[in-house]
């Protein structure tokens, strides 16, 4: 419950979404990006010295600018074989993500990914998987807005 | 009866008189939870307890802040997934500048609960633990405890 109150606080937004719910266990292994890419084994970030220090830290696509600008994720997806496109409505042939920008900016923070049931689904940072009934509910300060989002075909 | 009050009244007078004359040639004590004063007069068991001391006082010193920075470095980033806000954050910063004193008390909180605070051992020995391109952070928490504590 005390982790419930937690990301309550964190995410307001989350108090008036039913469908808010905890999903796992905190688990450092792996993050956002990784998570809506299906991976919980690895971090997915672009980095600069932090991805030459840090163990666990591993992976992003090659070919891709290692910068946190939203176009890097952008690209980073459509080697996954995504595409933009323009609402998060569900469509049961596609699997849906959600990218996040700091308001005023062009710095990704987050990724979510919409599930078979239509809900959504995000890694927060270093703790817990939660379900979202929109990828509008976790807007704030921590993750900033929605800036895209991105289909791709269901496998 | 005024006699005896008069008396109660100056025995501790004496006694702190006492203890402030021996000065430096004492080691003194008030016990916290016996509320015990204890004098010791030997000089070297004096500096063998004023060493113990400062030993003693470094350490809690040292675990209390780090307890504070890792407290607020949680709050701060547990729901971010960048790594440089992560290593970027202050508090995280003023872990990894403690340096080497700090080392145990990263051990036993990775140990307890693993966390991206591995990442903090990474910038104190400028090393990674595996060359393993797929180690976990999970999987480096137990490397680093297992190497350093070997």
């Amino acid at each position: 419950m005390g982790e419930e109150i937690k990301i309550l606080e964190a995410f307001p937004g989350l108090q008036k979404d039913p469908d808010f719910k905890i999903t796992s266990q905190d688990d450092p292994d792996y993050n956002c990006i990784a998570w809506a890419c299906h991976y919980n084994n690895r971090w997915m970030w672009p980095g600069g010295i932090e991805k030459k220090i840090a163990d666990g830290f591993h992976y992003w696509p090659d070919g891709v600018d290692d910068t946190t600008e939203v176009s890097a994720f952008i690209s980073a997806f459509e080697k996954k074989g995504y595409m933009v496109c323009d609402n998060a409505d569900f469509e049961s042939d596609y699997t849906k993500i959600a990218l996040y920008v700091k308001r005023g900016t062009t710095e990704c923070t987050h990724a979510s990914r919409q599930l078979r049931n239509g809900k959504w689904t995000s890694k927060l940072g270093q703790s817990y998987d939660i379900q979202h009934g929109t990828p509008y509910s976790i807007e704030g300060d921590i993750y900033g807005e929605v800036s895209c989002i991105m289909k791709g075909e269901f496998k | 009866m005024q006699l005896n009050l008069l008396g109660q009244a100056i025995r501790p007078l004496t006694l702190a008189a006492g203890i402030a004359l021996a000065g430096p040639m004492m080691y003194a004590d008030l016990d916290q939870y016996s509320a015990i004063t204890s004098v010791i007069t030997s000089h070297r068991t004096e500096s063998y307890l004023r060493q113990m001391d400062s030993n003693e006082n470094k350490y809690q010193r040292y675990e209390r802040r780090f307890k504070l920075l890792l407290q607020l470095w949680k709050q701060k980033t547990e729901f971010l997934s960048s790594a440089k806000s992560i290593v970027d954050n202050e508090e995280f910063k003023g872990i990894v500048a403690m340096g080497y004193d700090v080392v145990p008390f990263i051990l036993d909180s990775i140990e307890q609960e693993p966390s991206q605070l591995v990442w903090a051992l990474n910038y104190i020995y400028g090393v990674k633990i595996s060359n393993n391109p797929n180690t976990t952070v999970k999987e480096a928490c137990k490397l680093w405890v297992k190497r350093l504590r070997s």
